[in-house]
């Protein structure tokens, strides 16, 4: 069980104490800090609020009354997330923003934590995930939930990119599953060619955060980036360009993109791959269930399995990092309760748990690999190595922005009303003039 | 009050408010005098000064704070940085900003397009739902059904037609053509804006000719009775009294399209998210997005503050035209 549950460390009151110092949320924090020692006691009729994205019905309910077992007079109320992650996330800003302490506990989104930690929202939980734990836990999770060397979230959904396939139809073609985006074109030209009414790939371009994922996935397996290692600007670099090529060719020179890829959206599209329209599709780890679920409308239950993305070279796919994080409203007036909620939630044995019970792969890793987990869902396991390989998102208060741009000129490339080199172009002008702004 | 007894004299009549007791009636009417000539004096602004404070805060308390926003640096993701005085940094930044010069042309190709057909629909259905014919009730109420349906919901029952692999429109299509069409308007850069402002039609027009049946119903049948006396044909009457006395409903019904064309956000947020590439757009999701993805308040009141202005530009032009030509 969690070592030292509860106990304020001296960790967590230097975590404080840098935050104090650097002139940050001081009335509020400096509050919370001072009332640690005494809230041991007041925690005996305490309630907390969490809200949280769904999960299968009566998982997190049971998760929580377990937590409410091991702390008597504890009250936890359970609310559940707008079903976008954008309205979700509308809404959380709004409320903290306001300095609001109603939710204790929220689920944050992977991308958020440099604005909402930048804000100084988020509280520092450093002494909740010990060093050594934390080691377990899947790095790019907790890179992204590291914000000015603080840990402002406990990861327990790890997600990436994935590529989905029809297995049935690559073996009935002699097909390994493609390594590369050109050997993924060939494959579908050639199993389309043979199947009337198939599509090739299918996923989201539509504009939105999911053609962003896909536009990174694209420009990292070719050796490209955003920002470099210095924050510099290097979108319009020739590698990019190659990247957006290709997601333009594949659509107007191949012709394997499944029609509406620039307009349906994720789950439309996720139903015309899991209804066997489609031989390729990329979404996250949450399609794979859907697909071996007839009850869902899954007309490939047994023919689908699960790779790596391609890259431009074998071997250089990698996947966008996804996945959700406890964390706890700086705000709280329970702030020490919550945080021990938050590490209880993503203790080893909450997420096998979640794991082997719930629809979402662990962000400890141990729990994918669990035998119980991977006889349920024989694809975790194989997810683990995309894990290695996936990245994450650029970390910078202004992500949303840079996204954004992304959408606004990449999408334009893929809609063939700008060439790819100028759409790249104007988006390094456009996030170069972003990153210059005067505050 | 003392009018209605007729029997009890006038020492009886100012029974009623206690702290006015004291004051004799004619003490009484000399304040109220007084009151009045102030009131005159201050040129009505003392009679309207209760409807002024209530305008006041509802409307001049959230401009003013919108325009002093739009002068600061307000990053909700740096607040703990504060959010300083930065003179007009903001509207350098969004007057230099391609995406913002983009909406705005976005803007005016959507407003213009959806307010001449939803006028010239509108006006279509008005006149011939103003005849009498059976049936004449059910189709009226039929009628606003696309306007009563929350416009989220219409989006997306749209957005659902629309797609190209499983939609009902390629479906038909697919139907009429005897082979699979595959037509995806929402993931074309050209078809987006048309796919929208269909919807935006198809949603609004009902407003119109709501507005506009109401101003036909007001022409007194007398003149048209007259004219046909006179010989007049049916183009005649439409022309010379129909349109006329139409115009102050046409009037209304245009500028209400015209403020509503300016800060469209719900269908194209659904629809295409302002996709693909910047082809939809508009200048109200440009402002959401500001405040809301952004959180940069700065920037989203400067945008906010622009279109209010444009917006008052646009109604003032218009009001004037419209007082011009009734007067004349």
């Amino acid at each position: 069980m969690p070592p030292t549950a509860g106990k304020p460390t001296r960790r967590d009151f230097l975590s404080t104490g840098a935050r104090l110092g650097a002139g940050l949320a001081a009335a509020t924090t400096g509050a919370a800090a001072l009332s640690l020692p005494g809230s041991r006691a007041s925690a005996a009729r305490a309630t907390l609020t969490y809200i949280g994205i769904a999960n299968l019905p009566g998982v997190k309910e049971a998760m929580i009354a377990q937590f409410e077992k091991s702390h008597p007079g504890v009250k936890v109320t359970y609310l559940t997330a707008p079903s976008t992650e954008d309205q979700y996330h509308d809404k959380m800003v709004t409320l903290l923003a306001a300095k609001d302490s109603s939710i204790d506990v929220l689920e944050t989104d992977v991308i958020w934590p440099p604005e909402m930690a930048g804000a100084g929202w988020l509280a520092p939980l450093d002494a909740y995930l010990p060093l050594s734990l934390r080691k377990k836990y899947s790095p790019s999770m907790i890179d992204a939930q590291t914000w000015k060397g603080h840990l402002v979230g406990i990861p327990y959904y790890m997600d990436s990119g994935h590529l989905f396939y029809r297995k049935d139809l690559l073996a009935a073609h002699g097909f390994e599953a493609p390594k590369t985006w050109l050997e993924l074109v060939h494959q579908a030209q050639t199993i389309t060619k043979a199947n009337k009414g198939l599509y090739g790939y299918v996923t989201d371009w539509s504009k939105n955060e999911q053609l962003s994922d896909n536009f990174f996935e694209f420009i990292w397996s070719n050796g490209g980036d955003v920002l470099d290692k210095n924050g510099k600007v290097v979108i319009d670099s020739p590698q990019n360009v190659e990247a957006v090529q290709m997601m333009r060719d594949m659509i107007a020179k191949y012709r394997v993109m499944a029609p509406g890829v620039l307009s349906i959206g994720l789950e439309p599209g996720r139903t015309l791959f899991t209804e066997g329209h489609a031989v390729f599709h990329r979404n996250w780890g949450y399609a794979y269930a859907l697909a071996q679920n007839a009850g869902q409308g899954s007309k490939v239950v047994g023919k689908v399995d699960a790779t790596t993305l391609p890259g431009f070279h074998a071997g250089s796919g990698a996947g966008c990092t996804g996945g959700w994080s406890y964390a706890v409203n700086a705000f709280s007036k329970n702030r020490t309760l919550a945080a021990e909620f938050a590490q209880f939630m993503g203790s080893p044995r909450m997420e096998t748990y979640e794991a082997l019970n719930g629809q979402d792969p662990a962000a400890y890793l141990p729990a994918d690999t669990d035998p119980k987990v991977a006889a349920k869902y024989p694809v975790y396991p194989k997810y683990v190595p995309a894990y290695a390989s996936a990245r994450s998102r650029p970390k910078t208060p202004f992500y949303n922005q840079i996204s954004t741009i992304i959408q606004l000129t990449v999408g334009a490339a893929l809609a063939g009303t700008t060439p790819p080199k100028d759409a790249l172009a104007q988006a390094a002008q456009q996030i170069q003039r972003l990153v210059s702004a005067p505050h | 009050m003392a009018s209605s007894v007729p029997e009890k004299n006038e020492a009886h009549a100012p029974a009623a408010p206690a702290q006015l007791l004291a004051v004799s009636p004619s003490q009484r009417s000399t304040l109220l005098y007084r009151w009045g000539r102030a009131a005159r004096a201050s040129g009505g602004y003392l009679y309207i000064l209760p409807a002024l404070i209530v305008m006041l805060t509802v409307i001049g308390y959230p401009i003013g704070r919108t325009v002093w926003t739009s002068l600061l640096s307000m990053q909700l993701q740096l607040s703990l940085y504060g959010t300083p005085f930065v003179g007009l940094a903001n509207y350098r930044y969004v007057l230099t900003d391609a995406v913002f010069w983009n909406s705005l042309g976005v803007t005016a190709y959507f407003a213009i397009a959806t307010i001449i057909i939803e006028m010239s629909l509108g006006l279509v259905i008005a006149l011939v739902i103003n005849h009498n014919f059976r049936g004449r009730g059910l189709l009226r109420a039929a009628m606003l059904i696309p306007w009563a349906i929350p416009a989220v919901v219409s989006a997306e029952m749209w957005a659902w037609m629309y797609a190209p692999a499983n939609g009902a429109i390629n479906g038909l299509l697919s139907l009429v053509a005897g082979r699979q069409t595959l037509l995806d308007p929402l993931g074309s850069a050209a078809w987006a804006m048309p796919a929208v402002i269909l919807v935006d039609v198809w949603r609004n027009t009902p407003f119109t000719a709501l507005l506009l049946l109401a101003g036909l119903q007001l022409i007194s049948a007398e003149y048209y009775e007259a004219a046909r006396v006179d010989g007049a044909s049916g183009w005649q009457c439409f022309r010379h009294i129909t349109l006329p006395l139409l115009r102050s409903s046409f009037a209304v019904a245009l500028l209400f399209r015209i403020l509503a064309a300016l800060q469209t956000f719900d269908i194209p947020r659904v629809l295409t998210g302002g996709g693909p590439g910047e082809s939809t757009e508009l200048i109200g999701l440009d402002t959401y997005r500001a405040y809301f993805t952004y959180l940069d308040f700065g920037q989203g009141a400067t945008l906010a503050v622009i279109v209010m202005v444009l917006t008052v530009i646009a109604a003032a032009i218009y009001s004037r035209r419209l007082t011009a030509s009734m007067k004349g």
